[in-house]
This record gives C-alpha cells, sequence and structure tokens, in this order.
C-alpha cells in the first residue's frame, strides 16, 4: 500500500509529526508531496500590482522576519541538527517530491507517479475534486471540529463561543468543505488555565495520532464510516477579534484558572 | 494621436493606470487633504486589511459631524447628496436627508446629543416643505426639476415616519399617508412600478419602498398600504435566480448590480418580512445575504458589482454597499441568533471604518464615507456620499447591539 502525505511547505511541522507518527505504528516507505509554499507573485510586475507602495515595506518585514527565524535556528542547537523533512522521507526510503502548486496538474502527476493508495492531508488548502479522485482507496484529513456541526476555519474558537466541547475529527476528503464521510472523532480534554490557544496546541498534538491510527485502520480494513448527510451543520470562517475575546472568556467561565482549578 | 496609439499597445494594467491619472488630472487635487487621500488610495493601502486606529466611538462622532456639516452646507436645512472632490459639497438631496432623519434620530440617542433631534426635525420639515402636491417627492437634487420618483419618496416615507414617532406630530404621518397613497396609485396590476422610476425600468431594490409602506400601514392602522407592499413583493418574487441573485437589480439597464442595490433589496424584503410576520420574505433576502457573506469571508472583501453566477468586479468596492451589508448581516443576527453574521458584519466594519480619515482638515473628507474603493471607482466617483455615511453609521449602531447581546449586558431582542 502506498501512502502519501501532502504538505504545503518544504519544511513543514505538520507533515513531520505525521510522517514519524505514521513510522511509529509500522508504516514505512511513506511518500511525501510538498509545495514550494510560495503564494506570492513571482514577477516585479505582479508584486506591484499586489503591494503598489507597500512593497518595500513587505520585503523589509520579509527580510526581517527570514532573519529572525535564522537567528532562532542557529542558537536552537536541537533545531539545528534536526534532518529536513526530505531527508527523513529519504531515510524511511520514501519519495520526497518537490511541486509549484499541489492543487493543480503538477499536484495530479506527482499523486499519479507515485501510484498513491492512500492519500493524508498534513496543511493544504480546499484541495480540488482532480487531486482527490488520485488515490486509489481515498483522502485522509484531520479536522479540528466536530462534524458536521463545525465545518470550516477556527472551529476551537467557534466551539468554545458556542459552549460545545472541542473536537478533532478524522474524516476522507471530499471536494466539499469538511463534508466527507467521519472515521473517529475525539472530544479535546479541557484543563484548568487553559486558553483557546493552549487547546489548539492540544488538539494538533493529538490530531497527529488520531491521523495515524486512522490511517493505520483503513489500510488494515478495520474502520466505519459515518455519511455526513447533505445541508447538515455549519460552515464557519476566520474569527474577529471581538467574538474571539468572548469565546476566551467562555472558556475560562467554563474551566477556571489553576489557582482557583 | 501618437500618443493614443502608444497608449493602445501599453499593457492593460499600464493603460488602467494612465486612465487614473488623466481622470485625477481633470479633479483639481492642489489641495493637500485631496492629494493625501488619492495618494493613500493610489498607494494601495486601503485595499489591505487595516485595523481602525480608535475606538467606534470616535468613527460615530466624526461621522455625526460629517452629516452636521453635509446640513450646515445647504441654506434651506436638507442634507446634501456628496462631497465630490473639486466642486465640494451639492443641493439638498430630498431623498437620502429623508433616511437620514432616521439615523438622526437613533444617534442623538445613542451619543446623547440634543441638538441632532433638533436637526432631524428641520430636515422632516424642509421635507415636508418641498412635498409634491400629489403627494410624492422628486427624484434628484432639490435643484433638479420637480419630476416625482417612486424610489426617493419611498425612502422619504420612512423619514417621515420616524420623525412622527419621534416627535409625535401628525403632519409627519399625514405626509408620510399622502405619499402612500399616491406610491399606490402609481403601481401596476403586477405589483410593479414602472412610471416614475430611474431610468424609467422597473427594479427589484424598490422592495426598499415596499418597507416604509408596510411601516406605515402598520402604525396609520391602513392596511391597502401593507397590502400594496406584498403584492410589490410578489413581483420581486419573480425575478430572484434559484442562487439568490436579482434580476432588474441595476441602477443602468445591462449593469451588473451594485452591493449598494443589492442592499436595498435584501434590506427590503428582510424588513417587510419582520413586519409582516412572513419568513418567506426574510428567507428571500436571507438567501442573497448569504451568498454575499460566503463570498466575503473566502475573498476578505466584497467586489463592487456582480453578475448572475455571483462573479464579483474586485477591480473596486461600493463602499455603501459594504455598510449596507453589514447592517443587514447584523439584522440577520438578530433575527437569527447565528454569530457568523456578527463576525461578517465586525471585518467588514473594520474594512469601512479603515478607510474613514479621521484627521484630514477638509470637512468634507473628515468622517466621510467615499463611494468607491478606490476613490476613482465607477460608483460616485472622487465623491462621498451622504447615504454611505448614513448606512456606516447604522451598522455600526447595530454592531454594538450585536455585541453587547453576545456579550449579554443587555436583554436585546
Amino acid at each position: 500500500m502506498r501512502v502519501v502525505i501532502l504538505c504545503n511547505y518544504l519544511n513543514s511541522n505538520y507533515a513531520r509529526a505525521v510522517l514519524r507518527a505514521l513510522n511509529a505504528r509500522g508504516m514505512r516507505r511513506i511518500h511525501i508531496v510538498a509545495a514550494v509554499g510560495a503564494t506570492t507573485p513571482r514577477t516585479v510586475a505582479g508584486l506591484w500590482q499586489k503591494y503598489r507602495f507597500a512593497l518595500p515595506r513587505v520585503v523589509l518585514r520579509s527580510i526581517a522576519t527570514r532573519l529572525a527565524w535564522w537567528m532562532a535556528r542557529a542558537q536552537d542547537r536541537k533545531a539545528a541538527s534536526e534532518p529536513s523533512l526530505e531527508a527523513e522521507t529519504i531515510a524511511q526510503r520514501g519519495k520526497f517530491v518537490v511541486v509549484r502548486e499541489i492543487n493543480g496538474e503538477e499536484g495530479c502527476s506527482a499523486l499519479q507517479s507515485l501510484e498513491t493508495d492512500l492519500l493524508v492531508l498534513a496543511g493544504t488548502p480546499i484541495m480540488r475534486a482532480a487531486v482527490l479522485a488520485v488515490p486509489r482507496i481515498g483522502t485522509l484529513n484531520a479536522h479540528q471540529g466536530a462534524l458536521p456541526k463545525f465545518r470550516g476555519m477556527n472551529v476551537i474558537e467557534w466551539a468554545v463561543f458556542e459552549s460545545s466541547p472541542p473536537t478533532i475529527s478524522i474524516h476522507f476528503v471530499d471536494p466539499g468543505v469538511d463534508t466527507g464521510d467521519v472515521i473517529l472523532d475525539e472530544a479535546v480534554p479541557l484543563r484548568p488555565g487553559d486558553t483557546v490557544v493552549s487547546v489548539r496546541e492540544r488538539a494538533s498534538a493529538r490530531q497527529v495520532d488520531l491521523l495515524a491510527d486512522a490511517a493505520a485502520a483503513v489500510l488494515a480494513g478495520r474502520f466505519s464510516r459515518r455519511t455526513q448527510r447533505a445541508g447538515e451543520g455549519r460552515q464557519y470562517f476566520t474569527m474577529h477579534p471581538r467574538l474571539r475575546a468572548v469565546a476566551e472568556r467562555r472558556l475560562q467561565e467554563k474551566v477556571g484558572t489553576p489557582a482557583n482549578g | 494621436m501618437a500618443r493614443e496609439v502608444i497608449k493602445q499597445r501599453l499593457p492593460a494594467s499600464i493603460q488602467k493606470l494612465f486612465q487614473v491619472f488623466e481622470e485625477a488630472a481633470e479633479i483639481p487635487l492642489h489641495r493637500p487633504s485631496h492629494m493625501r487621500f488619492w495618494l493613500r488610495d493610489f498607494a494601495g493601502q486601503t485595499s489591505s486589511q487595516r485595523l481602525p486606529e480608535s475606538s467606534r466611538l470616535a468613527y460615530q462622532q466624526a461621522m455625526v459631524e460629517w452629516i452636521k456639516n453635509a446640513q450646515d452646507a445647504d441654506i434651506v436645512r436638507g442634507v446634501a447628496a456628496y462631497y465630490q472632490f473639486g466642486s465640494g459639497r451639492s443641493a439638498g438631496y430630498p431623498e437620502t436627508t429623508g433616511y437620514i432623519i432616521m439615523t438622526c434620530i437613533e444617534a442623538a440617542n445613542r451619543l446623547g446629543d440634543p441638538g441632532l433631534l433638533t436637526r432631524a426635525r428641520r430636515m422632516a420639515d424642509w421635507e415636508l416643505g418641498i412635498q409634491l402636491p400629489e403627494g410624492a417627492w422628486q427624484g434628484g437634487l432639490v435643484t433638479a426639476p420637480r419630476v416625482p420618483s417612486v424610489f426617493n419618496t419611498g425612502q422619504i416615507m420612512q423619514g417621515m415616519l420616524a420623525a412622527y414617532l419621534a416627535f409625535g406630530e401628525d403632519d409627519y404621518l399625514d405626509a408620510a399617508l399622502k405619499a402612500g397613497r399616491w406610491l399606490v396609485s402609481q403601481q401596476d396590476l403586477d405589483g410593479a412600478w414602472r412610471r416614475y422610476v430611474y431610468n424609467n425600468f422597473p427594479n427589484t431594490y424598490s422592495s426598499r419602498v415596499a418597507w416604509p409602506l408596510t411601516a406605515v400601514g402598520q402604525v396609520a392602522g391602513e392596511p391597502w398600504l401593507r397590502n400594496a407592499a406584498i403584492q410589490h413583493l410578489h413581483w420581486v418574487h419573480r425575478y430572484q435566480h434559484d442562487n439568490g441573485w436579482f434580476d432588474h437589480c441595476t441602477l443602468e439597464i445591462g449593469d451588473h448590480p451594485l452591493t449598494h442595490t443589492l442592499g436595498y433589496t435584501i434590506e427590503g424584503l428582510i424588513e417587510c418580512g419582520v413586519l409582516l410576520k412572513d419568513e418567506q420574505w426574510v428567507a428571500m433576502g436571507q438567501r442573497a445575504a448569504d451568498v454575499l457573506l460566503r463570498r466575503f469571508e473566502i475573498r476578505g472583501r466584497l467586489a463592487g458589482t456582480y453578475d448572475k453566477s455571483w462573479r464579483g468586479d474586485f477591480s473596486f468596492a461600493c463602499v455603501t454597499g459594504c455598510a449596507q451589508l453589514s447592517l443587514i448581516w447584523s439584522r440577520l443576527f438578530e433575527i437569527t441568533g447565528d454569530a457568523r453574521y456578527v463576525n461578517a458584519a465586525l471585518k467588514i466594519n473594520d474594512y469601512v471604518l479603515g478607510l474613514v480619515d479621521l484627521h484630514s482638515k477638509c470637512p468634507g473628507i473628515r468622517g466621510g464615507i467615499k463611494g468607491s474603493d478606490p476613490i476613482w471607482g465607477p460608483y460616485m466617483t472622487y465623491r462621498m456620499p451622504s447615504w454611505a455615511v448614513k448606512f456606516s453609521l447604522d451598522a455600526l449602531f447595530r454592531e454594538a447591539d450585536a455585541l453587547r447581546r453576545i456579550e449579554g449586558d443587555c436583554e436585546c431582542a
């Protein structure tokens, strides 16, 4: 069985975590298709069209960000000694394919050439039907919200806002937004002193294991699907800071602070 | 001639740039405040998601000041239609002065400024003075030929009703009823208005005429006004596509609808639905509002116009339409309790407020809202319309109500 991880960055930490989790479950020769991650225009004319007079500021900010990242990395020996995602992929005898655009023809061709059986998404935009049609078994994704109730973006925040338990769902991907069959889901435990950020970090760590468990179950043929009905649930979008502050307050009211437990 | 030939050989984006410069050259941008505003748009600052620089209250006060200045500019106390780069403020505009009365009364209560009530009364009295003998109000600026207008009459009716409810004087309600009688007399059997309409074609945005007809009918206890409104809503229903888009929702034949006219149509439907307690009209408005919400959230901004497949023209934004959509989304939150509507309203209000200059020395710019973003866009080019300020203020008031409800500080309905 050929398992391929699809990610939007060359050195995606999420893809690395998923790769390690799959390896830990005895799955080897996992391939990775990664995009160069550049969504900015490639020509000077394109850059001018997008940023106009803000261009010098954007360039300076980009240089500063890269410099800060490079300095932090140089200081962090552990990070500096960590092999690249490409090296890790090759070390477990997988292929590492770089494409410019994962959601287009190049992405499709890469997946076809790898004869993909199961595709695992590790941080990608909404995938086009043509890409999703390539894997023989299907495509898996981890979503930080209970499905079908919380589809879309910032659903940890939205769940807290709506006083629902934050939940991770692993689902097959179809051309809709988080509308594919659900394989498993699990509530994220809340702890005193939690903030939206800490809940999201806990969810992010846990979803890697759940994604790997689901992939193993699918490959072994030991899983059940829960179909989402059309018209069920809601699609959410990025939450405005004013509402996020309300969500934060509701969370604190629910879990309390570490001191008062 | 040679210049034209050279221009035609240039890439389209450069040609457009030339056009912007040529248009700007015709506008006297010698004033530093105008030049600064223009440069800010040219620099593309406004197209990025800038957060407003201070509290919502500062913006509300600046917008109210803008309206006060626009009223003071007109010697007969109507509110000027717009501030135009180059020529300054226009003459008084009966239509928008009509619905600004509502906003003024609400702002007086919310901001604790009783002077605004005096201003609202002066606006209402001005409208009474220019009502045509048959009950209609004229289209265009007050200086234009006095030709009745269906849409404008509807909007002024709304102001008259607000004045009646605020000041309790029967003259205002009588004027609204007289206008209602005229509107019904001009309505065709199928519910449409075909005479005395803008550019001589019937339009679906007259659902915002059905709204004041319904409201005045309810307050005055005159069911025939309500029936006329329902008849018009049925006519509008015939022209809504399955995807929520509306035919005949444009100012010019053959154009694609602006978010401004879409906003009028949607708001009229929803408010009629609420007053009539009939969900079908709310659902019609909501269907279109939902599509626009989704488009806005995915793209991060609204286009200036949308075609029948909801493909947008993103070369400009119709800022008035943005404010109207904010108002509509906040209203839908009040009706449905779905916080996604407030979420979108907050974001689009941030965008609109990001366009407001609070510190300009020019009173026509300070606190004003431009027609198009960028200002040379096709809607109200190089103008700051009074109705953009009105809808932005209304949007901020509704946003405040929605946040109070969410934060549990008040028991809003």
